[in-house]
């Protein structure tokens, strides 16, 4: 009989940008929830029709290297774990009613973003929205009334995360930057803040109208 | 559905304090290696005058102290060309050009300079200073920084009560009481990598004096495993113990309190220690009894009878306010300005530099104390074993090749689904990464495990987090 492997597992934490300018302020971490991750997992190594056997399906996911902890509170925790029922054939998925947003920048109405979660979820914390390049237009969150989460996950691409900016609300309004003086591209990501699921669709602004640019050849430019 | 947890707060464990020790040098637990830049020293106070014998109108020429490896001076004049007023006029001049090279100098672990580029391995380790009460051994007068006065005095301040203007060390217990002395050795550790205080008990350092092809050897430590802290005498400065003969495992014998030997400083204390400011308070005139007396000694044994007589080997010259080393100028007098250095500055800093660097250790570990927090993160068996991985579901893309193959009854069928049909009824996650958030959802801290943690429903996994600061 062997011995069981009771030990637990400790692990150091480091604050964030965020967490060390609250403990800087008088409020103080604060600390009430967690959140678990697998950013650096790649679920399709996993393979149950391994020669060996089922103790190696995972093998490979098992031995990945795992990064040191970033301190950018927005680009930890992109991917959360999630608990949901036993039997469950779907994440929950956000959708958009757009696929894309191309409009010229003498746009003079406003784009709705009304995302949906399949299965239904994020009906109470809603969503947070994320633009890449704030210089396309404004964003603006409807439908909860709380601030937006600074610290909500910001994918890179080929934006700069300064150009960054965020809301929250259950759906949200883009009018396009009548300023701008060339072309101007982004990203809006939406996550989900109760399921952490998240879709991305390209944002352009025109100067020129964009009916003199085929909405295919600016997806092409923007790819 | 979360894709939160709450910590309850039986689970968060607060004033918890660690004690960090780590060896205090950049090398670990012991420096062997001791380097100072020479660039730092160069001081315009000091040096000396001499009649330029070249030129047939003898103007005088001030000659700038060449220091080698070890801080001793290559190019002090051996004859006695040296215009002792002129020397101090024209360190008068320069009063106020003083730069913190005439105070003290930084001991490195590497070189400064290799091949003439900064070598960026190098950092300094600590500081070595001299002070005298009366300013002796820096110029001394109305026109003057008095460098070591000024040493003296800020060190005073630190470390003594008020009141009390000289350093006491013990006496012996033959004449059990004190002495006051009007000079000091100082070794001040960087607070870089001293972060709270050195670890008292874990300091051992060796010194070492050259006459000539003599060379004596002594190794020091504090005393703070065999007697409590004498903090009495002056509670703001912390805990102070006193500096011994012995090496850390060395068995202790009371003897080794004081430096035995002949002539001015036997029976005194060698020093004191003092662990939460990071500063070390050396005796010179107990160091110059201890080395001088065995120099002797040897050169006695060596029958060098008459040369041992003079007194002015160089174990005798770390009490002198002057600085010379008598091994690279043997028929070194000791003339009063060296022995008083009222003329210019000394430097005398160095001469107890080449005794650190030529006993090649000085072991020492530092100590911080640090607040931690630790959360007991408790991961049940049904929660966390889904992931938003895009890799753990089919998406658009390949949503729309697998329908285009033929497979399920439209793209909408593939998209979010789980990629592998195991994991509908045994889902699997692999935790990398624990974030903590306050009660805005915001993320504060971040851990990282060192392999993914398998999850599943079957799994249950408790993990402590601890957060330091």
């Amino acid at each position: 009989m062997g011995y069981l492997n009771n030990e637990t597992i400790t692990v150091h934490a480091v604050l964030t940008r965020k967490g060390r300018e609250l403990l800087a302020s008088e409020n103080g971490l604060n600390i009430t929830s967690f959140a678990l991750a697998d950013d650096e997992v790649d679920y399709t190594l996993y393979d149950p029709n391994h020669p060996e056997g089922s103790q190696y399906y995972d093998s490979a996911l098992r031995s990945i290297p795992v990064f040191e902890p970033l301190t950018d509170e927005t680009q930890c925790l992109k991917y959360k774990l999630v608990t949901l029922p036993p039997g469950t054939e779907y994440i929950p998925t956000i959708k958009l009613g757009q696929q894309n947003i191309i409009i010229d920048k003498t746009y003079n109405g406003v784009i709705n973003i009304t995302p949906t979660t399949e299965p239904v979820y994020n009906t109470t914390l809603g969503y947070t929205a994320v633009l890449s390049n704030r210089n396309v237009g404004t964003l603006t969150g409807t439908g909860l009334d709380i601030e937006s989460s600074q610290t909500a996950s910001i994918f890179l691409g080929d934006s700069s995360s300064e150009m960054a900016t965020t809301e929250v609300g259950f759906s949200f309004t883009f009018k396009p930057n009548k300023s701008i003086t060339t072309d101007q591209r982004a990203t809006l990501t939406i996550i989900g803040n109760e399921s952490g699921g998240s879709t991305s669709i390209p944002v352009i602004v025109t100067v020129v109208s964009s009916d003199e640019n085929s909405e295919q050849d600016l997806m092409n430019n923007f790819l | 559905m979360s894709i939160y947890r709450e910590i309850e707060e039986t689970d968060k464990v607060f004033g918890r304090v660690r004690k960090v020790s780590a060896g205090l040098f950049s090398t670990g637990f012991e420096l062997t290696d001791f380097h100072f830049d020479k660039t730092e020293i160069k001081s315009s106070i000091s040096g000396w005058v001499q009649p330029d014998t070249d030129n047939t109108d003898n103007p005088s020429v001030h000659i700038h102290a060449e220091i080698n490896e070890f801080g001793n001076t290559t190019n002090y004049p051996t004859d006695n060309s040296t215009d002792e007023s002129e020397t101090t006029e024209i360190n008068k001049e320069h009063w106020n050009t003083a730069s913190f090279g005439d105070y003290y100098v930084n001991v490195y672990n590497e070189e400064t300079y290799k091949d003439g580029v900064p070598n960026d391995n190098s950092s300094s380790q600590f500081s070595i200073s001299y002070g005298n009460k009366n300013g002796y051994g820096s110029l001394n007068e109305s026109k003057s920084t008095s460098a070591t006065q000024a040493v003296y005095n800020q060190y005073k301040n630190i470390l003594l009560g008020p009141g009390d203007s000289s350093w006491t060390f013990a006496l012996d217990s033959a004449t059990a009481n004190f002495k006051d002395r009007d000079s000091i050795y100082v070794i001040n550790f960087s607070s870089a990598n001293l972060k709270e205080k050195f670890d008292p008990g874990n300091l051992e350092f060796r010194l070492s004096v050259k006459h000539g092809d003599i060379v004596e050897t002594e190794t020091f430590r504090d005393d703070s495993r065999f007697s409590s802290s004498n903090s009495s005498r002056n509670p703001s400065t912390g805990k102070v113990y006193q500096i011994v003969r012995g090496a850390i495992v060395d068995e202790f014998s009371e003897d080794s309190r004081y430096a035995t030997g002949t002539g001015e400083g036997s029976g005194e204390g060698f020093g004191f220690a003092y662990p939460d400011l990071g500063i070390l308070i050396l005796n010179p005139f107990a160091l110059s009894c201890h080395f001088g007396t065995r120099v002797e000694e040897r050169l006695v044994e060596l029958g060098n009878s008459q040369e041992a007589s003079t007194k002015t080997n160089t174990g005798r010259q770390l009490s002198w306010y002057g600085n010379v080393d008598p091994s690279e100028s043997s028929d070194e007098d000791g003339s009063s300005d060296l022995r008083y250095g009222t003329e210019r500055n000394h430097q005398n800093f160095m001469k107890l530099f080449g005794a650190i660097k030529r006993g090649s250790s000085f072991k020492s570990r530092s100590t911080e104390y640090v607040p931690s927090k630790h959360y007991f993160i408790r991961v049940k068996n049904t929660d966390f074993n889904y992931s938003n991985n895009p890799s753990f579901v089919y998406g658009g893309k390949e949503a729309t090749q697998l329908h285009e193959e033929g497979n399920g009854p439209n793209r909408d069928y593939w998209v979010g689904r789980l990629r592998h049909e195991d994991f509908i009824y045994d889902p699997k996650s692999y935790i990398t990464t624990i974030g903590l958030y306050n009660g805005d959802n915001e993320l504060v801290a971040v851990a990282k495990l060192s392999v993914p943690v398998l999850k599943s429903f079957d799994t249950e996994t408790l993990i402590k987090v601890k957060l330091d600061f």
